[in-house]
């Protein structure tokens, strides 16, 4: 589940601007990721329902905003996907 | 990818919403200048028993209160709250709750002297927040702050004038361009 869930470069960059953060907006990971609304939105989507991340909708006078936190689940999630990046890379300097 | 996975793992824990925090900035700046010099005034009618000086305590919890409600109501909600914002907001608490204890003992031991006890604590407080964002401006102020405590020492009369000079030209002053910024929620 986990790898499957962060085989998509955006929802690893997303976990990884999550991870240092309290909490961030949807507008700010958008500037961040540099990608579209809807696009954001599936991404967003796909790591909320594996569990990694929060969503929390709130009102700013009578826009609404929304709100990302990353899960113990996601951190978790996001270690062990480096853990195997450095595994397999190391692998890959010896084979090498 | 791992070396860009931990640039923006570490880059995120500074992040912090430079427009939400100039407003902030901007919006304590202005009415805590403006809470000093009406002190000023109360503060020289009360040296020539025309009030008593009690006016200042509900004056301040009004003007703290409103400057609450504005900054939540026009500079919103941040965009990113940083574990780094988050230990600077705690930073501030505490730096309150010393000025705030600073206060009282100066007010019962020398009160005429309150300002000069309270700036060079203020100052330090700014110049380490500056050093924390790496402002060489508010560094500056910071010590330009704490040095201001001896002209309250001498000129004590005019101490609250001080304060609203400096508080303006700490807070207010450099985040003037964020009444730029959208402003409407």
């Amino acid at each position: 589940m986990g790898m499957s869930v962060l085989d998509s470069r955006i929802r690893v960059f997303a976990l990884a601007i999550l991870s240092g953060v309290e909490k961030a907006s949807f507008s700010f990971l958008k500037g961040k990721l540099k990608t579209t609304d809807g696009n954001l939105s599936i991404h967003m989507q796909k790591l909320c329902d594996a569990g990694y991340v929060r969503m929390e909708k709130t009102f700013e006078g009578k826009k609404p905003k929304t709100y990302f936190y990353i899960t113990d689940d996601g951190k978790r999630a996001l270690l062990e996907y480096i853990e195997e990046l450095n595994r397999s890379m190391n692998a890959g300097n010896r084979e090498g | 990818m791992i070396e860009e996975l931990r640039e923006l793992i570490e880059k995120s824990m500074r992040e912090h919403d430079l427009p939400y925090q100039r407003k902030q900035s901007l919006i304590w700046g202005f009415s805590t200048t403006i809470g000093f010099l009406v002190t000023q005034l109360l503060f020289l009618m009360a040296l020539k028993d025309i009030l008593s000086g009690f006016e200042i305590i509900p004056l301040w919890g009004i003007l703290i209160g409103i400057t609450v409600y504005l900054s939540r109501r026009l500079a919103g909600l941040p965009e990113v709250r940083s574990y780094f914002s988050k230990l600077y907001s705690d930073f501030w608490m505490a730096g309150f709750f010393a000025i705030a204890v600073l206060i009282l003992i100066s007010l019962l031991t020398h009160p005429r002297y309150t300002g000069a006890f309270v700036a060079p604590v203020v100052g330090l407080l700014v110049a380490i927040a500056g050093m924390m964002f790496r402002t060489r401006y508010s560094i500056f102020m910071g010590f330009l702050y704490s040095a201001s405590g001896i002209a309250m020492f001498y000129l004590w009369q005019y101490q609250f004038l001080i304060f609203a000079v400096m508080q303006f030209s700490t807070l207010a002053l450099p985040n003037i361009s964020a009444l730029k910024t959208n402003w409407k929620i």
